[in-house]
């Protein structure tokens, strides 16, 4: 019975304290902001119920339905910015126009300078008088002389041999020797070079005009490298070395 | 970016290869169209704005 008494006892209390205003403490004074340290639980309430009222609302506006059966275009519809139809289809279209132009520019700017390289590839103003046509890939295969094709003019007496088609980097180098009939250097043709892009034929127009003049002044294809043409200097000098030997090798010339 | 290879291929540096050249055509594509998605998206909210006030 005593053990009984005792749960009772604290039940009450329980009871007493949950049917209490938690802000009044167990002895009945009330509990003032500096005790508790929190805002009014009432002003948290406020501020809550005000929330749950805007959010409502809001889906209320989101979901509202026209009497046709549409949903009504709200204003928080039309704040989301998403590209419109019309949009897409116009910067698509703008941008498969770019796609085109630029592949026709290059298309162009490619067929012109096949174009060109086929119009320097045929020499004018020499007739063949025998050909051992082969070209060289490679310096190693430009230098063994088996890469040239020899052309003679049958009434000035020079002869023409085309080295070896050496490719490089930026593109083909391949020269043409002119041997006067004492067999020296008179002049050289360049018949390719890398014309590719603006860069590399501004350069060619710089530095191949000095490789020939050198040549013809060296008679031989020893010359200097033309700074900043590099590459365009190496393929020279190996095209004309390869048809300088070429010309040694059917007596053309005596150059080495 | 597209500026970028632009500015490589007027340089001159490998713009002779084929890569570099499709790169830059699907390069300046892209880029292409989301400056045109936000100049058309522009240009429709200030005619629709345009046209609520004019209302």
């Amino acid at each position: 019975m005593l053990a009984r008494a005792a749960v009772v006892t604290r039940l009450e209390v329980v009871l007493n304290l949950l049917s209490t205003d938690p802000r009044v403490t167990p002895t009945g004074e009330a509990l003032t902001d500096d005790m508790t340290n929190e805002a009014p639980s009432h002003e948290h309430d406020a501020v809550t119920i005000a929330r749950l009222e805007r959010l409502a609302a809001r889906r209320v506006a989101l979901n509202a339905v026209a009497p046709n059966g549409t949903v009504a275009p709200t204003a928080a519809r039309r704040k989301r910015n998403h590209p419109s139809k019309k949009s897409r289809a116009g910067a698509l279209a703008l941008s498969f126009a770019t796609t085109g132009g630029l592949t026709y520019a290059f298309a162009t700017s490619a067929a012109a300078t096949n174009a060109t390289s086929s119009a320097v590839a045929a020499p004018v103003g020499f007739v063949v008088a025998s050909s051992t046509a082969a070209t060289a890939t490679t310096g190693a295969a430009a230098s063994t002389g088996a890469t040239a094709t020899t052309s003679t003019a049958a009434k000035t007496g020079t002869t023409t041999v085309n080295g070896a088609a050496i490719t490089t980097k930026y593109g083909d180098v391949q020269v043409q020797a002119v041997f006067a009939a004492d067999g020296s250097l008179s002049a050289v043709n360049v018949l390719q070079s890398p014309n590719g892009d603006n860069k590399s034929i501004n350069i060619n127009n710089r530095a191949l005009p000095t490789l020939n003049s050198e040549a013809v002044t060296a008679q031989s294809a020893n010359v200097h490298t033309v700074s900043g043409a590099t590459y365009t200097t190496n393929g020279y000098v190996k095209s004309l070395q390869s048809a300088i030997d070429a010309a040694r090798a059917t007596a053309v010339t005596k150059l080495a | 970016m597209a500026l970028a290879l632009v500015h490589a291929y007027q340089s001159g540096s490998d713009a002779w290869r084929t890569s570099f050249r499709v790169g830059l055509t699907l390069t300046a594509a892209i880029a292409t169209y989301t400056a045109g998605l936000r100049l058309f998206g522009q240009l429709e909210r200030a005619r629709s704005r345009g046209g609520g006030h004019a209302a």
